[in-house]
């Protein structure tokens, strides 16, 4: 039975990664990698030291950016399409459950995401060897490879996250349109509540107020904290890293993506679809 | 489609093709005589706020802005003082943004203090490298050299010097540097200090360890000298008119040993000592 259960999600998942495919999304970042490679020879030329952490900045920012782009752009509408498009009752006549169906649309749009991070990782890893190169001495000092590509494996984590949480506002919403916005004011949020909590205690202006410190207190709790997934510079520079720390993230970011896919489960049960 | 109509599209499309080309050309010339002083608006706006709009794509940024100010020495008219400070201020942010990046106090030092010889802006920058790059001995060394060349501060400068010796790797000359400045801020006890618990690395390669040692004695030379010459003054309430007399009057017992010169030099004025003749 639970055999059963895994292989409807995995074959959703596989529906869900060849639509994407079908879809053409991955030629658009191939094309994006190879924009990468050139953007990142021609940006680092124009600095004079530490080339290397330009390269790393460029390259790891290009992931970052093509991720969000499939989240928002690719990922939404493939789950929204399903309700829009009534395509969805054919999936659900089959022995499929609602929660089986969220579950293998995640995997298989997760595998997209860890799919273009990969290979815009490469890409990112190979400009750097070719804009860094014959200017080893402008390599930061301590910059090595098990730290860019933990950052990298960081990066898509968070990616991971902030595709759970456009699934629950999909899920709560009945317009693409609203749940692309709402999924983008997460990913704003969530890259800025911690500096924002932190300007906020640390304001002397802001001491009395209780009610703005509880309130930040509490959107800190109910959005993913991203800024504590971002190891681009610990990467740029190869600045040690914390082995608690990384094993902290990295849990939370995992907790996060079951809360959140737990919570869009039991409301896409209670949905009305017709 | 018929010939009229070919005629039709062929001349609305030479039309636009023709208002394109003429327009972009305009705008191009008018946008070249644009300055980058025209471009360095980032100033304006409160590091705060770059962090919060830059959100993870922090390092980006930064490395924008810095190509910012790159760009300002970059053109070959005179820049106005005004586009320093706009420089310091641009670096700033973008040291908020990312307070690691080598180019940005490198920036600071070249353009901001000795360019536009505003160091009192540089500084807060190169302190902000300083404490972030532990790794890297130069940020405390363009601030000993701002303490000493623009402020006359060489207590302080002496200070940054050896703060920048003690860094990993450091060149070992800019403790002897530190030494000097040490002697000349009155800080010479804890130039002697600094010295001695470099020298107790047993991984300085050993030509560095006798350039230290060197240093070393010569400063413990010159504060021996000192405190017998402070002695003297309290006593006859004048300077002695030379070192010897010091052994004269029975205030020292023999001439400290100095590694550079066969003398310690004296100035009968103000009592100082040094261990060569460069003021």
């Amino acid at each position: 039975m639970r055999g059963g259960k895994m292989s409807n999600i995995f074959l959703i998942a596989r529906i869900t990664f060849k639509e994407c495919i079908r879809n053409r999304a991955l030629y658009g970042i191939f094309l994006l990698g190879l924009l990468l490679f050139t953007a990142n020879i021609i940006i680092t030329a124009m600095f004079s030291w530490e080339l290397g952490k330009v390269a790393v900045d460029v390259g790891l920012s290009v992931v970052s950016f093509s991720g969000l782009i499939i989240i928002f752009f690719l990922s939404i509408n493939a789950l929204s399409n399903d309700l829009d498009r009534k395509t969805i009752y054919m999936i659900l006549s089959r022995p499929i459950n609602r929660s089986q169906y969220i579950l293998g649309k995640y995997t298989g749009l997760g595998l997209i995401i860890l799919l273009s991070s990969a290979i815009l990782g490469i890409c990112a890893a190979l400009s750097f060897k070719l804009a860094t190169a014959g200017h080893e001495a402008f390599i930061p000092m301590h910059f090595s490879w098990p730290v860019f590509f933990l950052a990298l494996t960081y990066l898509s984590l968070s990616l991971l996250v902030l595709l759970a949480i456009s699934f629950l506002w999909v899920s709560i919403t009945t317009h693409p349109f609203t749940a692309v916005l709402l999924s983008m004011l997460s990913y704003f949020i969530g890259q800025n509540v911690e500096n924002v909590k932190n300007m906020i205690i640390k304001n002397q202006m802001f001491e009395d107020n209780v009610l703005l410190i509880k309130v930040t207190d509490f959107i800190s709790w109910v959005f993913p904290n991203l800024a504590a997934f971002d190891l681009k510079t610990t990467a740029a520079y190869g600045l040690p890293v914390n082995a608690s720390y990384l094993f902290a993230v990295a849990a939370y970011g995992l907790s996060y993506i079951g809360i959140c896919l737990i919570l869009t489960m039991m409301i896409f049960q209670r949905r009305e679809l017709a | 489609m018929t010939r009229r109509n070919v005629f039709s599209v062929i001349l609305a499309l030479c039309f636009f093709v023709t208002f394109f080309v003429v327009c972009n050309q305009a705008i191009r010339e008018i946008r070249s005589g644009l300055s980058s002083s025209y471009q360095l608006n980032a100033s304006a706006l409160p590091p705060g706020l770059f962090k919060l709009f830059a959100g993870e794509f922090k390092g980006l940024l930064a490395d924008y802005l810095v190509l910012e100010v790159g760009s300002v020495i970059g053109i070959k008219k005179k820049i106005p003082q005004e586009e320093y400070a706009k420089s310091a201020a641009a670096l700033a942010r973008s040291l908020v943004l990312d307070p690691y990046f080598q180019q940005t106090y490198l920036y600071a030092q070249a353009i901001v203090a000795m360019e536009g010889e505003m160091p009192e802006k540089a500084m807060p920058l190169l302190d902000i490298s300083r404490e972030q790059r532990f790794w890297d001995w130069r940020p405390a060394y363009y601030m000993g050299f701002d303490y000493y060349y623009f402020l006359g501060d060489y207590a302080r400068a002496s200070e940054m010097f050896f703060e920048a010796a003690k860094v990993k790797h450091a060149p070992p000359a800019l403790a002897i540097l530190g030494g000097r400045f040490a002697k000349k801020g009155g800080r010479i006890e804890a130039a002697i200090g600094l010295l001695q618990s470099m020298l107790g690395d047993p991984g300085l390669e050993e030509k560095h360890r006798a350039q230290l040692s060197d240093r070393l004695v010569a400063l413990k030379g010159v504060l021996l000298l000192e405190n017998s010459i402070q002695e003297y003054r309290s006593q006859y309430d004048s300077f002695p008119p030379s070192l010897e007399t010091l052994i004269d009057k029975g205030l020292l017992r023999e001439m400290p040993p100095n590694p550079y010169e066969d003398r310690f030099y004296y100035e009968e004025k103000d009592g100082q000592v040094f261990f060569d003749n460069v003021r």
